[in-house]
């Protein structure tokens, strides 16, 4: 059970986060929905362990997960909404960062690397590669823990349908496997897969059922 | 691994290979540069007569130069020109009958036939080169006043000629050592024998400017990479360690370069001391540079202060000039401790010493940062 | 269709964020300097001392001809205006003394020596220590001194030692020897103490050149010009060529593009060169540099000299326009850059005197950029700024312009 509860941040006068509370059970999907601004990324870098928060409690399975970094670093994986890679170097080199080189081999034969098709452009410069490619490469170099919980930051943003599939099929899964996935999102596919959603407005985060009626989706924005 | 990979993609770019090659290409320019004919001083000396004072002193200035270059002219009004445009430190203009100069010297220690130093303005460099001059001439008077003395004292004043003969041939052939000064350095330990050209000597500082230089720019890379999030899933127990070791992989390659250099250069000492100064210099400029990014944080601050930084540690530590004033100030600086424990082991400890304040320094300003 | 204008005002925005950070940076440092500069030059033990070169004395000084020769040095020779001895009870001392800058060098005399110097056979050296680390130019001109003295010495010992050989031969008693030794050994040290009646000097007057401060002036002044440039790498980061590529589509090719970034970056280091030239009259203003000595170094009007570092700033500004944009790389474009200045300026003769290097090297200097813009200031200083010196920039401007436009077209390809 994973729980987020009274999770405040501030910047300057500007209260980005005003006490947000939602939990995430093992193998659900959580959608964050929310306007350009709105405080989702700053709620997943939170929760990643890029910032700290003002006030608030982030627990798994009853683990403090703010007080305990390496248990953090361990449980949960961020992918951020640019591809953090090293640009000069292969996918394979951008791999070998995160992974030793026998599970390295075994996740590109049979594992979440050849499910995100990886293996195909194994050899490919990242300053090379399409847009996919580079977010397929970013996921696969954030999953190298076996994380139960990852965070994504508009994980299928500007890239082509075939790759969302992919991307898609991989999110299913990882949460087949017990994983639990917390997306911040626009893409209404994304929305779709969602088992939960909330809206994240001014500070506050409300839950949010979405039945296919965009309009209605966006008045609530 | 991780690190190893970080060192691949530097190596990937044309670039670093071509700034890694700077360093050989401008020491080999320097020493060609130094193999050509120079002199600390370049003295410009005209001598219009030919009578065995002059020839002697012809003889002896082009023969043995020193560290000091002469041209011999034979029109006195070019050289005085030349003077006038800089184009010579300074000019020596002798007088026809230098015998009679000399002469006078050893009989009376004065003389009206003087020899004339054309200087643009009076300084330092000119009162060591009148004591050149003085040097250069004192052989023959001291070997005159001989001769006066022993004809005066042993042969009654008025020798016959096999006499004056026997003084001439016993006093040219006395053989004294001539060399009474001999140059030490503290740590005999640290010395090569190699001869270097003086132009050379500040190669050794403008390559320790180029390490500190590229220290704080591998923190302007490291801020690069920070915002394009390299370091999203790089967490490590040590930061400060990670952070090290990240400037290590940047600093190795040129360091071993600028070894090279130093080598190819003439000034490099014993292969002990070159290495654990060049450690230990690294150790300090990455722990400076690192303290400099943790309270700065941004490229545009780094880049604001590097002029001001370079040009305080080029005057400040002994790489043109080494001034003896603010000598507490110049401790502040890495290159300093640097330049002088090539050949003092006192400095080796000083250095030591300051990069390890450095890094507690660093290391506290990184926990407090963190915790805020 | 953006307009040329429109990128120029987006590239002044940018470049001007560094400006108050750079005056702040060029404030602190002139208080810094000026602070210490009145420190030093108000400091009693300064003014005293400044004159000597303090040579420390380790060993015996009891020696007739040792304490003869520092008698000689600190009371009798010309060199008493330089030389100061200062005598210390063992080594250690004097290297700590010598650590702390508190003496220039010193010699450590030992009874070897002393015997040695006695017998005239100098078998043992005498040895001096003059840095307690690398060996500089400075040392370089102490292994001249010691030359001078080595030729002083060897020579009149040669005498002395002739007199002592021939009274031999013609059979004189052993106590006429020695008071006839005695007397020449003090026809000797007379000569020493008159030498330099050999010579005149006769100073020339600087009718065609710069004064020593004058000079150095200049030439720090011009490299620190050089540095400037880094003070706005942070400008020439972080843009992809995707970013020329897209400008290029809105009507704005290589030349404009390199055109309207290099304008706001020389702007940028115009203002911090007559930032810097006021800081300096300020300075003079406050008497910690006393006008009447930089009027008399040739120095005088420095709004004048301000200006005239107009197009000392295009060359430069060009020059690391040109560096920043071939080379990718916030290292690379750093560690180049440096490399190159420093080179340029050390050749040009902006750190030793021009007669310092070889005649080629001279030549080369002199026509090289750094070179170019020291020959310009000279001229300038000297009141007659040249009008050939100013083409040479211009065209080396040009070149260096063209260079950059080249490079960002074949990025934007």
């Amino acid at each position: 059970m994973i729980e987020i509860k009274n999770m405040r941040k501030r910047y300057g006068k500007h209260e980005v986060l005003k006490s947000v509370d939602f939990s995430v059970e093992p193998g659900e999907i959580v959608g964050i929905l929310g306007e350009n601004g709105s405080g989702k990324s700053t709620l997943l870098t939170i929760l990643a362990g890029l910032q700290k928060p003002d006030s608030g409690f982030f627990n798994i399975d009853g683990k403090d997960l703010l007080k305990q970094t390496k248990l953090r670093n361990e449980l949960v994986s961020y992918v951020p909404q640019e591809t953090p890679l090293i640009s000069e170097l292969t996918a394979w080199d951008n791999l070998r960062m995160w992974y030793p080189t026998d599970k390295l081999k075994k996740e590109l034969k049979d594992g979440f690397l050849a499910m995100l098709g990886i293996d195909q452009f194994i050899k490919v410069p990242v300053n090379q590669m399409s847009g996919g490619m580079k977010k397929r490469l970013t996921i696969g170099c954030a999953i190298n823990s076996n994380p139960k919980l990852m965070l994504l930051d508009e994980p299928t943003a500007a890239l082509d349908l075939v790759c969302k599939e992919r991307i898609y099929t991989y999110f299913e899964q990882f949460k087949r496997r017990g994983g639990s996935l917390i997306i911040a999102t626009h893409e209404v596919q994304e929305i779709e897969l969602c088992d939960k959603c909330y809206i994240l407005k001014e500070g506050k985060l409300k839950p949010y059922k979405y039945d296919g009626d965009i309009p209605h989706l966006i008045g609530r924005l | 691994m991780r690190y190893l990979l970080l060192l691949k993609r530097l190596l990937k770019k044309k670039s670093y290979i071509a700034m890694l090659l700077v360093v050989p290409l401008m020491v080999l320019l320097m020493n060609a540069m130094s193999s050509a004919d120079a002199g600390l001083m370049t003295i410009g000396v005209y001598i219009p007569g030919t009578d065995e004072s002059s020839q002697y002193l012809m003889e002896t200035l082009e023969s043995d130069q020193g560290n000091l270059r002469f041209v011999i002219y034979d029109d006195e009004g070019l050289l005085r020109k030349d003077v006038e445009r800089q184009q010579l430190s300074e000019g020596w203009i002798c007088p026809k009958d230098l015998d009679s100069a000399i002469s006078d010297m050893a009989s009376k220690g004065q003389t009206k036939n003087k020899i004339q130093i054309l200087i643009r303005e009076t300084g330092l460099t000119h009162m060591l080169g009148r004591e050149v001059l003085c040097s250069r001439i004192y052989p023959i008077i001291a070997r005159q006043m001989a001769i006066n003395y022993v004809s005066e004292n042993v042969y009654g004043g008025n020798p016959s000629e096999e006499q004056l003969q026997h003084i001439l041939e016993t006093y040219d052939n006395y053989g004294i050592n001539g060399n009474l000064f001999e140059m030490g350095y503290i740590d005999e330990a640290g010395t090569s024998e190699e001869e270097v050209s003086y132009l050379m000597m500040p190669l050794r500082g403008i390559l320790a400017l180029w390490l500190l230089l590229l220290a704080i720019a591998a923190s302007m890379y490291y801020l690069e990479d920070e915002a394009n999030g390299l370091f999203v899933w790089w967490k490590a127990r040590a930061d400060v360690l990670r952070d090290f070791l990240y400037y290590i992989v940047i600093m190795t390659i040129p360091t071993v370069m600028v070894l090279l250099g130093l080598k190819i250069g003439g000034v490099f000492t014993t292969f002990g001391r070159e290495i654990i100064a060049i450690i230990l210099y690294d150790i300090t400029v990455i722990a400076l540079a690192s303290i400099f990014r943790e309270v700065i944080s941004s490229i545009k601050g780094l880049g604001i202060i590097t002029p001001i930084f370079i040009m305080a540690s080029a005057i400040l530590s002994p790489v043109f000039i080494d001034l003896k004033e603010g000598r507490a100030l110049q401790k502040f600086c890495p290159t300093f401790h640097y330049l002088y424990c090539i050949h003092d082991e006192y400095y080796v400890q000083s250095l030591l010493s300051f990069g390890v304040i450095l890094i507690i320094i660093w290391y506290s300003i990184h926990t407090i940062k963190k915790h805020l | 269709m953006v307009k040329f204008r429109d990128y120029l005002l987006i590239q002044y925005k940018r470049i001007f964020k560094l400006l108050p950070g750079i005056i702040a940076m060029i404030l602190v440092t002139a208080v810094l300097l000026t602070a210490a500069g009145m420190a030093l030059v108000y400091s009693e033990t300064y003014n005293a001392e400044r004159q000597r070169y303090k040579l420390g004395v380790v060993g015996d000084t009891e020696d007739e001809m040792i304490s003869l020769g520092v008698y000689m040095i600190g009371t009798l020779d010309e060199s008493r205006y330089m030389i100061e001895l200062v005598e210390y009870d063992n080594e250690e001392e004097a290297k700590a003394a010598m650590r702390d800058a508190k003496i220039s060098a010193y010699i450590v005399i030992t009874e070897e020596f002393s015997d040695a110097l006695n017998a005239m056979t100098n078998d043992a050296k005498l040895k001096y220590y003059a840095t307690s680390g690398q060996k500089g130019i400075s040392n370089v001109m102490m292994d001249e001194i010691a030359m001078i003295a080595t030729n002083i010495i060897v020579y009149s010992e040669t005498g002395i030692c002739t007199l002592r050989q021939l009274m031999k031969e013609e059979g004189f008693e052993k106590s006429v020897r020695y008071e006839k030794i005695n007397d020449l050994f003090m026809i000797y040290i007379s000569a020493l103490i008159t030498r330099t009646n050999v010579a005149e000097i006769t100073e020339l007057g600087l009718s065609d050149g710069l004064s020593t401060p004058a000079y150095y002036f200049s030439g720090i002044l011009l490299f620190f010009m050089l540095l400037l440039s880094f003070c706005a790498i942070s400008y020439f980061l972080g843009t992809k060529d995707a970013s020329y590529k897209f400008m290029k589509s809105k009507g704005i090719g290589a030349r404009s593009q390199v055109l309207v970034e290099y304008i706001p970056f020389l702007t940028l280091n115009v203002i911090c060169v007559l930032i810097t030239m006021g800081l300096i009259s300020i300075v003079v203003a406050t008497g910690v540099i006393d006008a009447s000595s930089l009027e008399n170094a040739g120095i005088s009007d420095l709004g004048e000299i301000a200006l005239s570092l107009l197009p000392v700033c295009i060359l430069f500004s060009t020059l690391g326009f040109m560096i920043f944009e071939l080379l990718i790389g916030v290292i690379n474009k750093i560690l180049v850059a440096f490399m190159l200045y420093i080179g340029m300026a050390y050749v040009s003769g902006y750190f030793y005197p021009k007669p310092f290097f070889p005649e080629t090297v001279q030549k080369a200097g002199e026509i090289i950029p750094s070179g170019v813009a020291f020959s310009y200031m000279g001229a300038v200083l000297q009141g007659n700024p040249r009008v050939i010196y100013l083409l040479i920039m211009l065209g080396y401007s040009v070149l260096f312009m063209g260079a950059a436009m080249l490079a960002r077209r074949q990025k934007i390809r």
